[in-house]
């Protein structure tokens, strides 16, 4: 469902850069040279900073800069200086099709690069948007401290990995639409005319009720980062961080977000119980934590239609990385395809050329802070979609049916109690490197 | 720009083997890799037993297993000698880039009669499937430090991919490594063709100017093939036995796209022609895809990649390896009969891969 434009009535983007300084004046004496605090007086100037310097934030913030706007990158931080540094060497010379535009954008000194678990704290006041990337787990804190301070987000999916953390980011997604800062999720299809356009016409009811979805994410996998000697326990599984929960929530939350998300968009709404069998066959050794290899989730929306879920992190098995939609007169057997029951074609949308989505969330959201707009409130269904998978995750870990309500409120926590690099991780190998595993019909989730 | 063409003499330890008498027996199946390893005959994994020669194979058909699987390819021969590359200006049907139509000298090749399969580029991908380290007499390979693929975050072949499909999805770079990796696994020098070797061999396999009947017959596109990819030689062999060079998955040449290429090989000598890269974008993929009108499906169209073909891999770098949206885009690979030298071939790979 596409946000309505709320005008922001008088509230303009200098009043946001105001409301920032004032938030800084008392840290910038503090911790940063005098001259930080002079830089780029002109409040023309969407100032961003990346928190999260991976593969995926070092992108984010190449697409953030290749926006029309008068946008400046300016401070970076990261858990890992090496992670920091190579990022921002990539950013700086990124692909010959960027490098036009990010040419003279970038300007991130050393007093403005920020390591360490606390380095979002010394970043946030500092600039207007935040480019949010880390695995995660971190995403209710970050979030929070970005609304609290008054800054728009872009902020990457999943956004938490436990139901205290959903609790979390709903009540942040309150504030921020109180405060109308806009906030963009990078669930990229909702920005995909493709999609946009299939979604519609599916909740216009052109083929009736859905009394089915089925969804997909099979595929080969991901990265491994192997332990390196020297390592403590919490930098193994930070820089290792897809194969641990915390960090994660498995690949059901990590990936196949993204099209359980499109049935919810499709069915306006999130199913109200789950049920579902997963396990760890083939990706089962000590470099793979904790996590499943395959779910299969059967989901129930209030309507008594279920979503069928599938996904499975084998190499060489069927791929497949899908929706469809089954309704009373027709079916919707891939992205921009329906048909009806007849076969007939009703619509069809191939868009091999539309312009990327992952391009056209930052080029939206930055348009939208030049011109003072309020826009943008993903957080809500981006913590609905991001629920529905942890939902899934325990109905897979439990071997139990389990209710949306009870689920949420659950306050089983996956975080550590306390995150430094000598900390223990919430969980920890054993003698044999083999992390505590999921039991169905042991394992406790609520 | 010529390519190496001085001779090398192969110190081949598998098996080459010329298939052009009747006996009995059929091609092995391309067995689940994960047991592989087992039903290996370690010691004589490279030759070819009597049971392993197909009877009903055309002649002139050199057929290689790749050491350390069970896995084969089969190449013809393709004639070396003068022939008229592109379309004359004007021609009806043919686009600006086809012209002028110029004389050209080729030597002979091998080319691939298959697109390079699924199954062949999963012994790339998966290290616990490329087991074999003695490979050739002399090239001791080792195969833990072969640069493999990269796992995609989403699926390159969305979803059209399995035993006997034609590998797609990757970079033009994706493929020569497979070919790199090859040449070093066999001791025999394969590489991606140029475009016009790509082009001799359409027009010799008599697949210029096919009506869209013939076409049907001979390719999957648009018209016949329900939009999707499908399994290698499942349409007729074209003259040469060769398969697919006309539809199913488009293919990567070695050439730079440039629109202009015929008419700067005029003031050359017109030997062996190749657009050599002078930039990443854009490159030549031949013979038109699954999801090609009849119009792109012929032998002299040329096809440029295209940037969108990743704009969508949200990470920076982007992948070297893999396309997010050109499942339609695999390859197939060639042998030139003049084999260069092995310092010729350092040189090559790195020109053409930069290591």
């Amino acid at each position: 469902m596409k946000n309505p434009t709320i005008k922001l009535d008088g509230v303009s983007r200098r009043d946001f850069v105001k409301t920032s300084a004032a938030v800084v004046g008392s840290l910038v004496a503090a911790h940063f040279p005098e001259n930080a605090s002079a830089f780029y007086p002109s409040e023309d100037v969407i100032r961003i900073g990346l928190i999260g310097c991976g593969g995926r934030g070092t992108g984010a913030a190449v697409q953030a800069l290749s926006t029309s706007q008068n946008v400046r990158l300016i401070a970076m931080a990261d858990a890992f200086q090496d992670q920091l540094e190579d990022s921002l060497e990539n950013i700086t010379k990124a692909d010959a099709d960027y490098a036009e535009a990010v040419a003279g954008r970038v300007d991130v000194p050393r007093d403005r690069q920020f390591v360490g678990f606390d380095a979002y704290k010394q970043l946030i006041p500092l600039v207007d948007v935040l480019v949010i990337a880390t695995p995660p787990g971190f995403r209710p804190i970050h979030f929070a401290a970005a609304i609290e301070a008054d800054k728009h987000v872009f902020m990457e999916k999943p956004v938490a990995t436990d139901a205290p953390g959903i609790r979390s980011v709903l009540e942040t997604a309150e504030l921020a639409m109180q405060k109308k800062l806009n906030v963009v999720v990078g669930l990229q299809r909702h920005y995909q005319i493709r999609y946009q356009r299939w979604v519609e016409h599916l909740q216009n009811g052109m083929i009736g009720d859905i009394t089915m979805s089925r969804v997909y994410w099979n595929s080969s996998g991901v990265w491994v980062r192997a332990r390196k000697p020297g390592q403590t326990e919490m930098e193994y599984q930070m820089r290792n961080w897809y194969y641990f929960n915390w960090l994660c929530g498995d690949h059901i939350v990590e990936q196949h977000i993204h099209n359980i998300d499109v049935s919810n968009w499709v069915k306006q709404g999130h199913p109200i119980r789950a049920q579902g069998q997963g396990g760890r066959l083939v990706r089962n050794g000590p470099d793979h934590g904790q996590i499943f290899d395959h779910h299969y989730v059967e989901y129930e929306y209030e309507d008594g239609s279920r979503m069928i879920s599938q996904c499975r992190h084998m190499p060489d098995c069927t791929n497949r990385v899908t929706e469809a939609f089954h309704g009373s007169n027709g079916v919707a057997s891939r992205p921009g395809l329906i048909q009806s029951t007849s076969g007939h074609t009703l619509f069809e949308h191939e868009g091999k050329n539309d312009p990327d989505p992952y391009q056209v969330e930052h080029d939206e959201l930055f348009a939208a802070v030049a011109a003072g707009e309020y826009k943008f409130a993903n957080a809500k269904y981006g913590a609905e979609s991001t629920f529905t998978a942890i939902l899934g995750r325990m109905a897979t870990y439990s071997g139990q049916v389990l209710d949306w309500d009870e689920a949420l409120a659950s306050e089983v926590s996956v975080m550590p109690e306390r995150f430094a690099f000598d900390a223990d991780p919430p969980v920890l190998p054993d003698a044999d490197g083999q992390y505590p595993i999921p039991e169905p019909g042991v394992t406790m989730v609520i | 720009m010529r390519l190496p063409t001085t001779l090398l003499v192969a110190s081949a330890a598998f098996v080459l083997l010329q298939i052009g008498s009747c006996s009995t027996s059929h091609i092995p199946e391309s067995s689940n890799n994960r047991t592989a390893k087992s039903e290996l005959d370690a010691g004589n994994s490279d030759r070819l037993d009597e049971k392993d020669i197909v009877d009903s194979t055309p002649a002139g058909i050199t057929r290689y297993r790749i050491p350390g699987s069970t896995i084969s390819f089969e190449m013809v021969t393709v004639s070396g000698g003068a022939f008229k590359l592109g379309t004359p200006a004007e021609t009806e049907g043919a686009d600006e880039d086809e012209a002028p139509q110029v004389e050209v000298t080729v030597d002979a090749f091998m080319i691939g009669r298959f697109e390079v399969t699924h199954d062949e580029y999963a012994l790339l991908r998966y290290v616990d499937r490329d087991t074999d380290s003695t490979a050739v007499e002399g090239h001791r390979m080792d195969v833990d430090a072969i640069a493999r693929p990269s796992t995609p975050y989403e699926d390159p072949a969305h979803g059209m991919s399995g035993r006997g499909f034609p590998a797609v999805g990757m970079t033009q770079w994706g493929a020569l490594q497979y070919a790199k990796w090859l040449t070093e696994k066999t001791g025999e020098f394969f590489r991606l063709p140029t475009e016009t070797e790509w082009e001799l061999a359409c027009t010799a396999g008599g697949n210029a100017d096919l009506t869209e009947s013939s076409l049907r017959e001979r390719g999957w596109y648009k018209g016949n093939s329900g939009t999707e990819l499908k399994k290698v030689g499942t349409r007729s062999a074209d003259a040469l036995g060769i398969h697919d060079l006309l539809g199913n998955a488009a293919e990567w040449t070695l050439d730079q796209y440039d629109e202009a290429f015929y008419e700067s090989i005029e003031s050359t000598d017109g030997f062996n022609p190749w657009r050599r890269p002078d930039r990443l974008h854009p490159r030549t993929v031949r013979g038109g895809a699954y999801d090609d009108d009849v119009s792109e499906v012929r032998c002299t169209a040329r096809m440029e990649s295209n940037l969108n073909w990743k704009s969508r891999d949200p990470q920076i770098p982007k992948s070297f390896w893999w396309n997010t949206d050109s499942p339609f885009v695999g390859f197939r690979l060639v042998r030139p009969l003049n084999q260069p030298s092995e310092d010729e071939q350092v040189a090559f790979w790195q020109f053409v891969l930069g290591e």
